[in-house]
């Protein structure tokens, strides 16, 4: 559903992206590892146009994003997103942040969406805070409480972005749970994240980014059995023996 | 000093009357400036090419200027170009166009600093931009801005009596008027004046605390 064709991006002169090759199908988790720099995020965010691709193609579900009659916000209402620092909107309520986009994008009437906000609050665990503010939330129940968010909108995608990385470690094995628990109700997902535990529990696919570049693209087990790449190796041996 | 002269019926009238002036010109001003200033802002803070570009180099020139230069501008270089407005409207003219200045960048600031991650967020779930910048981003953004906002309202009204100048018959001016007659007169002006525009501005400031205290609930 998601498809990189030589996708190239430039941050002026620096070469963020080089010749991105990939595909992520439906009902797929991967998870995509790699050193601080090394263009994973920017990768993510250009699937919903949150940056733009300098030249390549990229299709989603089948749709040129780069084409002028590609509309972003019709891309991203299916495309949900959670974020390294959360982004919750600070002068909402829990419940309000959930329902906001339901309420504008999808024209649901408020008690149908608040209903399904109680839903998906319920299932992130956090139904007991709907009416507090983000504010009064530690960080690990506000990365729940943007999970239902994106969740409230039905994506047939959510993408993580260092979902656990600005996370006490306490905290981080709260939101893990909920995206396990997403996983195996088959949510597809793509997750931008240092959890080896998380990659070789749930991912079906591990894609490894170096410097831009896609150094490694294999089935978990494959991944973290026998990294084909030297550069690959040397970062698992840091990040496991840390 | 003579200030049961001073405070005859006539000239509370006539002070009353520069007041209301006064009062007018700066309201009329506010909310002209307030939707210029704020258009302006936002137009530099979403950064369309050449656009705001122009549009900062124009409120640079005018924040650099002085309003006296400007209210001259506005009552005797204008009409030379065939713009003409009576005295009032004059007055409004330049007041509007040095504050929208001021606000235009007090505006930019407060968008400028609420986190870039909240438009993200906003767009991310499909809002588009215009639901996302006035849902998401202004409300924070105002609540940021309502003390500089409230405090550029405040030298606006203070700033009428440049108007003077050009003999728009606001508090000042009649001010003025009155003690022009007798020289007994001069400090009982002053204390008028000091206790009318305190009390305007003092107005405005609890407008900016109720304002402030109603927007901190969370």
């Amino acid at each position: 559903m998601i498809e990189f064709k030589h996708v190239e991006k430039y941050f002026g002169a620096f070469h963020a992206l080089k010749d991105i090759n990939l595909t992520f199908n439906k009902g797929e988790v991967v998870v995509v590892i790699g050193p601080s720099g090394s263009g994973k995020s920017t990768m993510l965010r250009c699937i919903n146009g949150l940056e733009e691709i300098s030249s390549g193609i990229l299709l989603i579900n089948d749709l040129d994003i780069r084409s002028k009659e590609t509309r972003l916000p019709e891309i991203r209402k299916n495309i949900g997103m959670v974020f390294q620092h959360f982004n919750l909107y600070p002068h909402k309520t829990v419940l309000e942040n959930i329902t906001l986009a339901p309420i504008k994008v999808l024209k649901k009437d408020e008690a149908a969406a608040i209903k399904e906000a109680e839903k998906f609050l319920n299932k992130v665990d956090m139904l007991d805070k709907k009416d507090s503010y983000p504010s009064q939330l530690s960080g690990g129940q506000k990365q729940r409480v943007a999970i239902a968010r994106g969740l409230a909108m039905n994506p047939q995608m959510l993408l993580f972005d260092e979902p656990t990385s600005a996370l006490d470690p306490e905290m981080i094995g709260d939101v893990l749970k909920v995206m396990k628990k997403l996983a195996k109700e088959g949510m597809s997902m793509i997750v931008v994240t240092h959890e080896m535990g998380f990659a070789s529990e749930v991912a079906d696919r591990v894609v490894f980014m170096d410097s831009g570049q896609v150094l490694e693209d294999s089935e978990t087990q494959t991944f973290f059995d026998h990294p084909k790449e030297e550069r690959a190796r040397q970062f698992l041996s840091k990040i496991i023996n840390h | 000093m003579d200030f049961l002269g001073a405070f005859s019926w006539i000239n509370i009238r006539f002070l009353l009357q520069g007041l209301l002036i006064t009062v007018e010109v700066a309201a009329a001003s506010i909310v002209l400036s307030f939707l210029i200033g704020g258009f302006a802002g936002l137009i530099r803070f979403i950064k369309i090419p050449y656009l705001s570009k122009i549009v900062g180099i124009v409120i640079d020139v005018i924040r650099n200027l002085p309003l006296l230069l400007i209210i001259f501008f506005t009552y005797f270089a204008l009409p030379q170009i065939g713009i003409r407005f009576d005295i009032f409207w004059s007055s409004v003219a330049a007041l509007t166009i040095f504050e929208s200045a001021m606000l235009s960048e007090i505006i930019r600031a407060g968008l400028n600093a609420v986190p870039k991650g909240q438009m993200e967020a906003g767009l991310s779930t499909g809002l588009n931009f215009s639901q996302t910048m006035s849902i998401v981003v202004f409300p924070q953004a105002f609540k940021a801005m309502v003390p500089a906002i409230v405090s550029q309202f405040i030298s606006l009204i203070k700033d009428t009596s440049l108007a003077v100048i050009i003999s728009l018959p606001e508090l000042t001016h009649n001010a003025k008027i009155i003690y022009g007659q007798n020289s007994n007169y001069v400090l009982p002006m002053f204390i008028a004046m000091t206790v009318l525009y305190f009390i305007v501005c003092y107005i405005l400031s609890l407008v900016s605390k109720f304002l402030e205290s109603r927007q901190y609930n969370y």
